[in-house]
């Protein structure tokens, strides 16, 4: 266990440079974004209070209120989003592959370390989670940040508060990031911890026999979805929605399970047995 | 004792090894010779478990491979296995992190010996001040066996001096070491024992001194004897 956090600690430093400038990136990109949406409105207010002498509310009539949800939309605010996603999911490969590939071969220590194999596949997996929960929870700081930026510089009878949960609400990128309800938040990060370990062995299989590692990795994440998903699939071709939807998520979490346990059984037996330098 | 028995290593069609079997002991300076690609690199590999074979076993003092035999055993390959970024210092904080066995002392010994300078990147070091790191870092650890793979590699000679020094130096005294080396010349005189691989098999497995004493050859008037003619 020491050894475990040793090596996630490790995994973390090397990560640390990625993760503050993805940080300061969306952050920056943002309130970026933030500015131009507010000039943007401010333009169309003073257009039409210099062009037809409009009150505020006649302005707040034809033009609304600025609410934080038109930064949102934006794509200065989606894109860094965007990007994070992106950059985790190809940490998902260079985690491993940086190992054998870098300027030296690294992997040969990891592999050495007198410490269980296992141990370096779970900290590598802790630290795409921890990873992504930053920033995660980093955008959520943001957006606090940037409502308050939005405040001070849009005068305040043009601006409509919107709280954190209701953006969340009503925005799709955002739910699905950030659900409002734990059992959402449990499911999708479950599918999202799931998907990284298939990913995880589909990468050993490919390092612990190359080329054809490729049809297997490829053969296993393949089968691994089609496994968990095969009870939705039959219960709405062969047996006609016969099952309550708590018992198709009931078999589904089931399958889950098993299809984590196996995976994680043969990544074991990939970096104890069969992995190459 | 390090016990390769009857392995097997094959690489697509291409049978590298081929029921490979001998023994490194302890307190021994074992040489592995053979023309490159002939699977030195490999058996080393198979040693520390980086490698699957296809049959065979390898077990170091009678037990087979697990992760406390890593305490024991140290493998110092050709190449710089420590991330490119890290100080020789990291490094070695790394190691002592790692290994209950890391002895510091021992570690500093060799930083004053080879005169490195412990914050020094391992990117920028020359190659021959790199395979002085690789072996500061395995020969710190105060493990029973060694295995080093060509540590004379493409470096310059006062270098070479200064690694061929350390195998008469306390820091092997009593361990067990496997070795590969194309410089036989560098260390000829302080091997114990020699086996020499060809198309994959043990061609020969002799110890120095007999052939020294009871057929008056050197390693080398063996070696041509079995790759030359």
């Amino acid at each position: 266990m020491k050894n475990f956090f040793k090596l996630l600690n490790f995994e973390l430093n090397r990560v640390m440079k990625l993760l503050i400038s993805l940080m300061v990136f969306t952050l920056i990109v943002q309130l970026i974004g933030v500015f131009v949406s507010k000039n943007n409105y401010l333009t169309q207010v003073e257009m039409l209070q210099q062009n037809d002498g409009s009150s505020v509310s006649q302005v707040l009539q034809s033009v609304g209120y600025f609410s934080f949800d038109r930064v949102v939309n934006s794509l200065f605010f989606i894109g860094p989003i965007m990007i994070c996603v992106a950059a985790i999911m190809f940490y998902i490969f260079l985690i491993w592959y940086r190992d054998w590939f870098g300027k030296n071969t690294f992997v040969y220590r990891l592999l050495m370390l007198p410490t269980a194999r296992i141990n370096l596949f779970f900290a590598k997996l802790t630290t795409i989670l921890l990873a992504t929960f930053s920033l995660v929870g980093f955008q959520l700081v943001a957006i606090q940040i940037e409502m308050l930026v939005m405040k001070w510089t849009v005068p305040s009878e043009y601006v409509m508060e919107v709280t954190l949960r209701q953006l969340i609400e009503i925005h799709p990128v955002l739910s699905l990031i950030a659900p409002n309800q734990f059992s959402l938040f449990m499911s999708l990060y479950g599918v999202g911890v799931l998907t990284v370990i298939i990913l995880f062995t589909a990468i050993l299989l490919e390092r612990s026999y190359r080329m054809k590692g490729v049809l297997f990795g490829g053969t296993f994440v393949i089968a691994a979805n089609l496994l968990v998903i095969l009870p939705v699939i039959l219960n709405e071709t062969v047996f006609h929605s016969f099952l309550y939807n708590g018992e198709l998520l009931l078999i589904v979490l089931g399958l889950g399970v098993i299809v984590l346990a196996s995976s994680v059984w043969l990544s074991k037996r990939l970096l104890d047995e069969k992995i190459r330098v | 004792m390090i016990e390769v028995k009857d392995i097997v290593k094959r690489f697509g069609r291409k049978t590298v090894l081929d029921q490979v079997s001998f023994t490194a002991e302890k307190g021994q300076i074992t040489c592995l010779i053979g023309i490159n690609g002939m699977g030195k690199t490999t058996i080393m590999n198979a040693i520390m478990k980086l490698t699957p074979l296809q049959a065979g076993e390898i077990l170091i003092d009678g037990e087979k491979v697990t992760k406390d035999t890593f305490e024991k055993i140290v493998f110092i390959p050709d190449a710089t296995i420590m991330l490119p970024h890290f100080t020789i210092e990291m490094a070695m904080e790394f190691m002592n992190d790692f290994y209950k066995n890391w002895n510091q002392r021992r570690a500093d010994d060799m930083l004053a010996f080879f005169k490195l300078n412990r914050k020094d990147k391992i990117a920028s070091l020359s190659k021959g001040n790199t395979a002085k790191v690789n072996l500061l870092l395995g020969l710190a650890v105060d493990a029973d066996y060694i295995l080093m793979d060509e540590p004379f590699s493409g470096i310059d000679i006062f270098s070479r001096e200064q690694i061929a020094e350390v195998f008469t130096s306390y820091l092997i005294e009593d361990r067990g070491v496997l070795i590969t080396t194309h410089e036989i010349g560098d260390i000829e005189h302080l091997i114990d024992k020699v086996v020499l691989l060809n198309d994959g098999k043990i061609q020969k497995e002799f110890m120095t001194e007999d052939v020294r004493e009871l057929e008056g050859k050197s390693v080398i008037d063996v070696l041509r004897e079995v790759f030359v003619q």
